[in-house]
């Protein structure tokens, strides 16, 4: 009896204990305001007089302020219409260099540009543990920018960087330079030189966002092992979507569209190795997937729906396996540029093949050679585009097609399927 | 006598549009390819050209590309000159092969060998280098490619 009323006494005890010291604890997290008509007029002071983990909060109201360098923990949170202006004045908006640091409902503008100097709207050094959310910039030069940091995600942001720029007066909307497990979650991002960049990033996933009107590339990729993106829309780019120097890249159900241009990719591979290009759509680019160097990935279930080129891949690609993608009203399906091929295309829909069916399995009795021979002539005189469509090439072509002597012959569907695959 | 004139100065013109030795092309930022890694060239602090015996600009984002696509494309006879862009002149060349290239985080390249160029040692006190640098000679330069970037 004495045994249970003591057992209850000390759960009374430990309720008690725990309730002094979550109290404690958020007494201790102090708030501070930030007014333009309150006792804190600026960002930077508040920074200054806050102590670890307080929570900083800007009312509404324009703040001129710059180089706002913070090496705490802190929670910064806009209110109503809060707005950091820049002013094109030389400097950052925030300098970070903390671990747990939360940034929140603000809007960044009118960052300076340089050409020496990558100026950023929030820029963060050897950070951890960090959220960016619902932060707009606008006018930014580079806008969001990690180097050195793990453990973070941006989120819900809106990046616009500046009508009327060229390439190189234009920095990256979210830029990240030796990271790790970073998450970049439904954030919209254009007219910045490169959407999203990624150099010596790993564990890292890239989802929902939507990258477009970007000068250059709409994702920019380099020497990121083990990264995904998943349901990106990459649109508009002036070179569309760059993939370098890495192995496991997950490439899920992502929209590359209408990228259009002399050196425009919807998607570009080089040196990739071991990735997976899975359900992506490829849609009105001059070349869907431009690939060199690219060895053991799988292409599945991609649909290429009107492009220039649907693939082009150059003879030092081995071992890639493309099978059950869809291909539609490309002009050209396939290009290469060496009579060899190591790579197998197994169960694709091509709608360039009028072959039968007779035992009605879905699957094509002759077999699918997907390259062309004008697109053979096109690879080593480009000037020939001029002769296209014309009656000489449709005699030619016919020709190919009876007696086939120029086109690769190793590059062959044998196994074309008669339907169009809905994934 | 007018006709001669003419002709003298026409001559003149000729000669003059004939020597002069050979210039680098300038980039054209924004637009231009480089040649080894295919991505658009846009930053021009970096930059980097060869010319071949025959005339023929090959143009790159970085010294590391030109390093790279030179050795796996071209023959070293078949180069005549090798040109940067001096990182603190942006879009200007210098001598890639008497150039001095610092090596250092704190000016990330565009493909990851972080070594700027630079035509003199004076050219340093513009950059603000703080520690973890290395000196490097274009022979170096040229080393640390072949490692990195050829497979």
């Amino acid at each position: 009896m004495l045994l249970r009323k003591q057992k209850k006494n000390i759960f009374v005890n430990l309720i008690a204990f725990v309730l002094v010291v979550t109290s404690l604890y958020t007494s201790y997290s102090k708030i501070f305001e930030v007014d333009k008509k309150g006792k804190i007029k600026s960002i930077a002071e508040a920074v200054r007089i806050a102590g670890l983990s307080d929570t900083i909060i800007i009312k509404s109201g324009t703040y001129n302020e710059k180089d706002i360098y913070i090496n705490k923990p802190l929670t910064i949170i806009g209110e109503g219409e809060a707005v950091v202006d820049c002013r094109w004045q030389d400097g950052f908006a925030f300098l970070v260099k903390t671990k747990n640091f939360t940034i929140k409902n603000l809007t960044i503008k009118n960052i300076a540009i340089s050409y020496t100097k990558d100026y950023a709207a929030i820029k963060f050094d050897s950070s951890e543990n960090v959220l960016v959310e619902n932060v707009i910039i606008e006018n930014g030069f580079f806008a969001i920018y990690f180097s050195r940091s793990k453990n973070f995600t941006i989120r819900n942001c809106k990046i616009t960087g500046q009508k009327n720029r060229t390439e190189s007066n234009s920095g990256n909307g979210i830029h990240l330079w030796y990271c790790s497990n970073a998450r970049i979650e439904n954030n919209v991002i254009r007219l910045q030189r490169d959407g999203i960049y990624f150099e010596f990033v790993t564990n890292s996933s890239i989802a929902n966002n939507i990258s477009e009107n970007n000068l250059r590339y709409g994702l920019h990729f380099m020497f990121s092992d083990s990264c995904t993106y998943r349901n990106n829309t990459f649109r508009r780019n002036g070179a569309g979507v760059a993939v370098m120097y890495t192995n496991r890249v997950y490439m899920v159900e992502n929209t590359f569209e209408n990228n259009w241009g002399p050196s425009s990719y919807g998607l570009l591979l080089k040196d990739i190795k071991r990735s997976y290009v899975t359900r992506n759509e490829f849609l009105r680019n001059t070349v869907g997937i431009y690939m060199e160097g690219t060895d053991q990935t799988l292409f599945e279930k991609n649909n290429f729906y009107r492009n220039g080129w649907a693939l082009r891949i150059t003879g030092n690609c081995e071992g890639n396996t493309f099978r059950y993608n869809n291909f539609e009203a490309n002009t050209f399906e396939v290009a290469t540029n060496s009579s060899q091929n190591q790579n197998s295309f197994d169960r694709n829909y091509w709608s360039g093949y009028s072959g039968y069916d007779l035992n009605k399995d879905g699957i094509g009795d002759v077999p699918y050679i997907p390259v062309s021979l004008f697109t053979v002539i096109l690879q080593s005189n480009n000037n020939a585009i001029l002769l296209f469509k014309s009656f000489f090439v449709d005699v030619l072509e016919i020709a190919e097609k009876i007696f086939p002597s120029i086109v690769p012959k190793y590059l062959i569907d044998r196994k074309p399927a008669i339907r169009k695959f809905k994934w | 006598m007018k006709p001669i004139k003419f002709l003298l100065i026409f001559a003149l013109i000729l000669l003059i549009s004939c020597g002069g030795g050979d210039k680098p092309e300038e980039i054209k930022y924004g637009i231009d390819v480089c040649e080894f890694c295919k991505m658009t060239i846009v930053d021009p602090k970096w930059g980097a050209e060869i010319m071949t015996s025959k005339g023929k600009i090959y143009k790159f984002d970085v010294v590391e590309c030109m390093v790279a696509y030179s050795l796996s494309k071209l023959k070293p006879n078949e180069i005549k000159h090798y040109w940067t862009i001096n990182f603190t002149k942006p879009k200007s060349f210098i001598d890639a092969t008497t150039a001095i290239y610092i090596r250092t985080l704190q000016y990330p390249s565009p493909m990851g060998l972080n070594s700027l160029a630079i035509e003199n040692i004076a050219d340093t006190t513009k950059l603000n280098l703080v520690k973890g640098f290395e000196i490097l000679s274009w022979k170096d330069v040229v080393e640390k490619a072949k490692e990195e970037y050829l497979r």
